[in-house]
């Protein structure tokens, strides 16, 4: 008996010393973590910070639990739905899920950038089409990459602890080039 | 110790233990999901971008998750044990019994009751089955396939009954061969050694327009005989071909249709005693046995909505076997189908029908009658299980029933319980109580079996094995409970214990008084043996297994069964083969896999079994090494050593006038080419 006991008790912090998790689960909380990393030069919002998600995603549901309560810079942070990206002028970041990113090309990226909008995908490709920041699949990881060329059409600046972390790129939107 | 109170300590213990997890557990007491946000959380950045990702498969979690004492044999473990037939693989599997009894036959049982004809079984070859109502057992020998083809095989110990129907008293052995979309290219394969003469085996996989795979395989193979107690060649040779495909359509999100056959034929040779009674012509009491048949079966699923999934599958089988002892032909049809659904958000459902019609021709011989020659039987069974959320995520009861007709004992029913807790999302813990039933074979109600034939002052006597037409199933109630830890991909342990009280189990008694039959002829007297339901037995038992990767080149596993057998009844007993010592007390197993430099693999097993005391056959170590080498991309070589620490070692005693051989240390190399 003892010896189950310790593996038992082992097993139990054993779990959070280096198990894996969901993909979805390491987004959600790039996603919670990215607003204190991000300087909006040309907002000065007050109401709640609002993240807007667009398409379904379990993604969506982490980061809800995640931000429950939480304020950042003294804000109150809200995660809303939409459907598409007409009317997103309240919000400070969107993501666009995989699920939809079809059905967001560069016209609606640029223009949420022109809006101040912190844009953040799942793919590289999110990327090329003119997203700011991309949450991408490297092997056994996720990591972070930022299209720096559309950040700063949003007048949107990185911390350094978060660049010294991603991969930088350069491309403007709908060129479909990836320079670094 | 009483086992009662074995049990009652071990369920106190293990309640105790649950405590205890839930209270190291508070911490995160939101709930598995949640406990890793809000580990997440915490998290830097930095942190963030170096976490590895879960690929933990669908598959992977529903095993780890199961309420079940299963145990799973990948298809890693069959490529790097370079085992060459199932049999072997299922040596493995804590709680399994495997015996070689010559080399082309094998004992085997889970849990106890190990015989060649063992009965308690049921094994399916993706949904087929291969149990041979004809005496309520697997021939192994005419078991195969491409084993580079099979996805995995997965054992469950324990009544499976209301799942898998009747005969899976003692367990199930599933199968599975890797969808046609998983094997597309082609496979040669060819080697030799000292027992494996030579074999081959070539597979090509191909796609069918846009949503559809399919792959065809043949494969030859010729092993030699095993080894007498002397030491001399113990002629149980045996050889095999065999040639099948598998196709496999998916028109849409909602649909997937699988088409899939085999055809065998092969010849296995085996010695006899000869005061079985067989006729004078056969030298040395050799028999051989020609082998042949072929299956074809089709399986459709149809999803008709995220929660709810049905499946429809037949099948046909036909077997041959012809020995100069036993001429069996049997001709098998099934239909089965399946549904699960889900029923007020807490209920997962699982219901399914069958009709199974089995009919076959067995013209008498020398030794062998059955009453009647030719019988066909019918088979109808329905079950329904409901799987029910009590807490979501962390406790749940199945309840669940299986009803059968059969043509023999007429209806059966085999209800089970289940309870399972998760105190997290790494842990499960459960508990059962089953009851199963093993139906009257074909064997039980008609047999005449020839088993010494002599002369008494000029009056030829034979001793005669008798089928009994009022036999009844043999029955189990078993309470099982179990526990298991996953908590990371390259770390797992499970443990499960269980406490069998059969009834009415199957022996033999002798009758007593001398009949004439007119079959074995005139004038000669019949002396009879019955085949007769037993009383009662109870049997327990605690099996054990955990894998552990060292580092991610290296990884091992460990697996240990305790099992005891005990017998009430004060009737004779004449068959040694179902009594307390013809089971080991204790199996362990040690598995080591290493990835080495320049593409090289060093596997190596090690297997302990105890002896069989009423059988005196000692206890045996096995120690097998298998060294692998892709020298080129898609050509690997590959040696098996086998059986090192000996140089041959008996398995099992001779039973039923079948001799048993040693098996003797072996090797072969082999080349694999990917094209």
């Amino acid at each position: 008996m003892l010896p189950l006991l310790v593996v038992l008790l082992g097993a139990t912090f054993y779990h959070q010393a280096g198990a894996a998790f969901k993909p979805d689960q390491i987004k959600a909380a790039y996603l919670y973590n990215l607003p204190n990393f991000v300087r909006w030069q040309n907002r000065h919002d007050d109401g709640p910070f609002v993240v807007a998600i667009i398409g379904s995603s379990q993604i969506a549901t982490y980061l809800k639990l995640l931000t429950k309560g939480e304020t950042i810079m003294g804000r109150p942070i809200e995660v809303r739905f939409f459907e598409d990206s007409k009317d997103l002028k309240e919000a400070q970041m969107v993501f666009v899920s995989n699920s939809v990113e079809d059905a967001i090309g560069p016209k609606q990226l640029t223009k949420m950038a022109s809006q101040g909008i912190l844009t953040v995908g799942e793919s590289l490709e999110f990327l090329k089409k003119g997203g700011m920041v991309g949450l991408v699949t490297n092997g056994n990881r996720i990591g972070i990459a930022i299209n720096d060329s559309m950040a700063k059409l949003a007048d949107i600046s990185f911390n350094s602890k978060i660049l010294k972390v991603a991969k930088i790129y350069h491309i403007e939107a709908g060129e479909g080039n990836l320079e670094k | 110790m009483n086992p009662i109170n074995a049990i009652i300590r071990t369920l106190a213990n293990c309640v105790l233990i649950c405590l205890l997890v839930i209270w190291f557990n508070a911490a995160n007491s939101l709930g598995d999901q949640d406990s890793d946000l809000f580990y997440l959380k915490n998290l830097s950045i930095s942190q963030l971008s170096s976490l590895e990702v879960t690929t933990v498969s669908k598959q992977e979690e529903k095993m780890a998750d199961a309420d079940a004492a299963i145990y799973v044999i990948t298809s890693e473990d069959i490529r790097r044990s370079g085992i060459t037939s199932i049999p072997e693989l299922l040596r493995m599997v804590p709680g399994m019994q495997v015996a070689h009894i010559d080399a082309n036959k094998w004992a085997i049982s889970s849990r106890g009751f190990n015989a060649w004809y063992a009965n308690k079984l049921l094994v399916l070859m993706d949904g087929r089955s291969i149990y041979t109502p004809l005496f309520s057992g697997v021939y192994w020998d005419s078991q195969d396939t491409l084993l580079d083809d099979i996805d995995r095989i997965e054992v469950i110990r324990g009544p499976g009954a209301t799942l898998w129907g009747a005969n899976a008293v003692n367990g199930v052995i599933n199968i599975i061969t890797k969808n046609a979309k998983d094997t597309q290219g082609g496979l040669l394969k060819a080697g030799g050694g000292n027992l494996e003469q030579g074999f081959g085996a070539l597979r090509y996989g191909g796609r069918i327009g846009e949503n559809g795979w399919y792959r065809a395989y043949a494969k030859y193979f010729n092993r030699d005989g095993f080894k007498t107690s002397t030491g001399h060649d113990s002629k149980d040779e045996w050889d095999m071909g065999r040639a099948g495909f598998r196709m496999d359509l998916e028109p849409s999100l909602k649909d997937g249709f699988t088409l899939q056959g085999d055809i065998f034929t092969g010849k296995t040779h085996d010695r006899f005693k000869t005061t079985i009674g067989l006729p004078d012509k056969l030298l040395n009491g050799k028999v051989s046995s020609d082998l042949n048949g072929g299956n074809i079966l089709g399986r459709w699923h149809h999803h008709l909505s995220k929660d709810s999934k049905f499946t429809l599958q037949l099948y046909y089988d036909r077997t041959k076997r012809n020995s100069v002892y036993m001429k069996e032909t049997r001709d098998t049809f099934d239909i089965d189908i399946q549904h699960s659904f889900r029923l007020f958000s807490r209920h997962n459902i699982l219901w399914g029908a069958e009709y199974r019609f089995t009919h076959d021709d067995i013209p008498h011989t020398d030794v062998l009658y059955f009453n009647p020659e030719s019988r066909s039987d019918n088979l109808y069974s329905a079950f329904i299980q409901d799987r029910i959320s009590i807490i979501k995520d962390r406790f749940d009861l199945t309840l669940g029933t299986k009803l059968e007709h059969n043509d023999y004992s007429g209806f059966e029913v085999q209800p089970s319980i289940r309870l399972r807790f998760k105190p997290d999302r790494y842990q499960t813990l459960w508990a059962a109580v089953s009851r199963a039933v093993r139906t009257p074979s074909r064997a039980d109600h008609d047999l005449n079996f020839v088993l010494h034939r002599f002369d008494v002052a000029g009056v030829k006597k034979i001793v005669l094995l008798e089928g009994n037409s009022h036999f009844k199933p043999e029955k189990l109630i078993a309470y099982e409970i179990g526990y298991r830890l996953v908590p990371k991909r390259r770390f797992s342990f499970d443990v499960a214990a269980f406490y069998n009280v059969y009834h009415d189990i199957r022996t033999t008694t002798f009758v007593g008084k001398e009949a004439e039959t007119p079959f074995f002829g005139k004038d000669v007297h019949v002396l009879p043996i019955k085949i007769i339901n037993r009383y009662h037995e109870d049997s327990y038992g605690v099996e054990l297994s955990t894998t552990f990767g060292l580092t991610d080149w290296w990884k091992t596993s460990f697996s240990y069964s305790w099992l005891k057998l005990h017998i009430h009844s004060h009737r004779l007993v004449l068959s040694r083969e179902i009594s307390e010592g013809t089971i080991p007390t204790n199996q362990f197993s040690l598995r080591s896999y290493m990835d080495l430099p320049h593409n090289l693999q060093l596997d190596t097993m090690f297997f302990y079994v105890d002896d069989l005391p009423d059988m005196d056959v000692p206890s045996y170590s096995r120690l097998d090494i298998r060294l692998g080498w892709t020298p080129i991309k898609n050509l690997s070589l590959s040696l098996k050593l086998q059986n090192l620490l000996d140089n041959r070692h008996p398995e099992y005693m001779s039973i039923d006038k079948l001799r048993a051989s040693e098996v003797p240390r072996s090797f072969y190399g082999k080349v694999t080419w990917h094209f």
